[in-house]
């Protein structure tokens, strides 16, 4: 605190002294009014660090592995007017796993994003974008693919204290070895609310509808018919913000989310037997669930350089079709159920003006009656973090 | 220059003003430099003629009987004499504030902003120097205007000098930017703390992976100044320095 007020005294004793001088020098102070900012924005983010994860997969196999990541990200915004933008940002990782070499990959990310500003309260967006994703294994590179995506976007400013956006995305995504191809129309709402001085609600609610085109789904019998898997995704994750200073940020999530999915019997086929074929990151939601869960995350400053927060999850999902099994492998008669907390902390040291540290652990508990998701995961991950800007 | 450009521009000295006085709440330093101050008037005084020194004797006696502090006087008068300004110009620009801090004195007594004495001394020494920079008392008495007549305006003040503070010691933005930013917003009808808290939430996002955050606070500020509320220069802010 007092560090604080040193430096305010300091500081504003070379305001007093700066502006004394130019007073008596019959100087006039210029005006306030800053300089019109640059008209082309440049910046360039990158970090590279590591992980150590008790539980790469996130099931009960618990495969332990340290993995070696990299980022970059180049962005460029042109604003040759108030009400126009041009936004053109690259982001690129790679992520190398000591042990699961079946795992490494790494990925590009292109979008461009046009904005235009009709009336004051309305700002609208036009984008496009491409993502690659690569696996080098020979037994992973199936799930390399290319992604093309389009958005529109629109936010309007409703008074002094509403905020609402709209967005719509489609996707595209092709799998040159693997019959995941699959489009995706995904409509989302947000409404933003300022509530007295301190508390921020979000109530954002997402609709996703995915159309896998390669994916026949099979009859009782375990023959596959000419109807395609889809599944529809509706998501509301209500948050609330409270900030009683600038330095301590409490922020709840009440996620609420149900999948829809007309694939019944493919993914463990009409005798119980799983798919050997699916890469459970790429589809999470294979299967229809319901799932509530919420977090908890309290982040404050230690002190200028420094932040911190502590964040801890909950949440139950249920099944709609989803069998469980026991240990050995045997059908329990359930629908699987899952519960599980997810308490993490991070901080994050900003070293000088162009250097950051970034040190983050989580614990991932998870309690099934499905033995094969019944698992616990740690995780650490260190990071250095650069950037650098124009202007 | 429009009168609301001099009233902004007025207030670009009642913050610092403001925090520097604050700092004189707590135990700081700050009550040594009073003292070295005092040390300084009696010194600066010795370095007078006599008439010019009984003339400016007259003056700090005619501010402390209302109350008023002399610091102002005490500065200008040091750095006056530091520049070799003529005496008998400084005597002149003295009187100046003299009777500027007995008139601004007048016009603020029933300023909610200024009922803390220290607050009301700190409001008389930025306007001496609003005045001094060719400013007009009709433009200080607007400008004080908009942050003093409601218990409303007072709350104001307080949450831009809060923000400024904040930008500047925290997220070490460039002082006169981030004055500029806290007047431009002060001046908006729906600035408020959410409003405050908005914008910081944004920025310190943007200051976890950038150098320094003042061109963001002079996109905020011309956007302010051209006619977009707070929450929606935040939200344009987030829109153009975040998303990607």
């Amino acid at each position: 605190m007092c560090r604080l007020q040193l430096n305010i005294l300091l500081a504003n004793i070379f305001a007093i002294i700066f502006i004394t001088s130019s007073a008596l020098a019959q100087e006039s102070n210029e005006p306030n009014e800053p300089n019109e900012p640059t008209k082309l924005l440049l910046r360039a983010n990158a970090s590279i660090g590591g992980a150590y994860t008790t539980n790469l997969y996130l099931n009960a196999s618990e495969l332990s592995d340290s993995l070696g990541i990299a980022r970059l990200a180049l962005y460029s915004n042109w604003l040759p007017t108030d009400s126009i933008s041009l936004k053109l940002s690259y982001a690129g990782d790679s992520s190398y796993n000591k042990t699961i070499t079946y795992d490494r990959h790494y990925g590009h990310l292109g979008i461009i994003t046009f904005g235009v500003r009709p009336t004051d309260a309305l700002f609208t967006t036009i984008a496009a974008g491409g993502e690659q994703a690569y696996y080098p294994n020979k037994l992973a590179n199936k799930y390399s693919f290319n992604g093309m995506f389009g958005r529109v976007g629109a936010r309007y400013e409703i008074g002094d204290t509403s905020t609402l956006k709209i967005n719509y995305q489609f996707r595209q995504d092709h799998f040159a070895k693997y019959d995941l191809d699959n489009r995706s129309h995904t409509p989302a709402l947000q409404w933003d609310q300022a509530i007295g001085d301190y508390i921020e609600i979000r109530l954002p609610l997402v609709y996703e509808s995915i159309y896998y085109m390669e994916r026949y789904l099979s009859d009782i019998n375990g023959n596959l018919t000419s109807q395609r898997k889809t599944s529809n995704l509706i998501k509301a994750e209500p948050t609330i913000i409270f900030m009683p200073s600038f330095t301590l940020r409490i922020t709840g999530t009440l996620a609420i989310e149900q999948n829809n999915s007309n694939d019944t019997y493919y993914y463990l086929g009409p005798f119980g037997v799983e798919d050997p074929n699916i890469n459970s990151n790429l589809i999470k939601n294979y299967d229809s669930y319901t799932q509530g869960s919420s977090t908890l995350t309290i982040q404050w400053e230690t002190l200028a350089n420094l932040t911190n927060s502590i964040r801890l999850g909950a949440g139950m999902r249920s099944y709609a079709n989803r069998p469980a099994y026991d240990i050995n492998g045997l059908a329990t008669g359930e629908k699987e159920q899952d519960t599980w907390i997810t308490p993490g902390i991070e901080s994050r040291l900003r070293i000088n003006d162009f250097l950051g540290l970034r040190f983050s652990y989580n614990l991932t508990k998870q309690w099934s009656n499905n033995a094969l998701w019944d698992f616990t995961a740690h995780r650490v991950e260190i990071f250095l973090e650069t950037w650098a800007g124009y202007p | 220059m429009t009168s609301i450009a001099k009233i902004i521009r007025a207030w670009v000295h009642i913050i610092p003003t403001l925090v520097f006085l604050s700092s004189f709440i707590c135990n700081t330093p700050a009550s040594f430099a009073a003292n070295d101050s005092l040390l300084h008037l009696e010194d600066d005084l010795k370095n007078l003629s006599t008439d010019n020194a009984v003339t400016i004797r007259s003056y700090i006696e005619r501010l402390k009987q209302q109350n008023i502090t002399i610091s102002i006087l005490e500065q200008k008068l040091h750095e006056g004499l530091a520049k070799n300004i003529p005496p008998q110009k400084l005597v002149t620009v003295l009187q100046q504030i003299t009777e500027n801090s007995l008139w601004q004195n007048t016009l603020i007594s029933s300023c909610i902003c200024a009922q803390k004495p220290n607050t009301k001394n700190a409001m008389i020494n930025l306007g001496n120097d609003a005045l001094l920079s060719a400013w007009t008392r009709k433009d200080l008495s607007a400008a004080i205007k908009i942050v003093c007549n409601s218990q409303d305006g007072a709350n104001k003040l307080a949450i831009a000098f809060e923000l400024y503070a904040y930008t500047t010691n925290r997220l070490r933005a460039d002082k006169k930017l981030s004055l500029s930013f806290a007047l431009a917003i002060l001046t908006k009808k729906s600035f408020n703390t959410a409003a405050s808290n908005q914008f910081v939430r944004v920025l310190q996002e943007i200051f976890k992976t950038r150098g320094n955050i003042n061109n963001v606070l002079s996109f905020a500020t011309i956007r302010l100044n051209r006619g977009l509320s707070p929450r929606n220069t935040a939200n344009e802010i987030r829109e153009q320095f975040l998303s990607k």
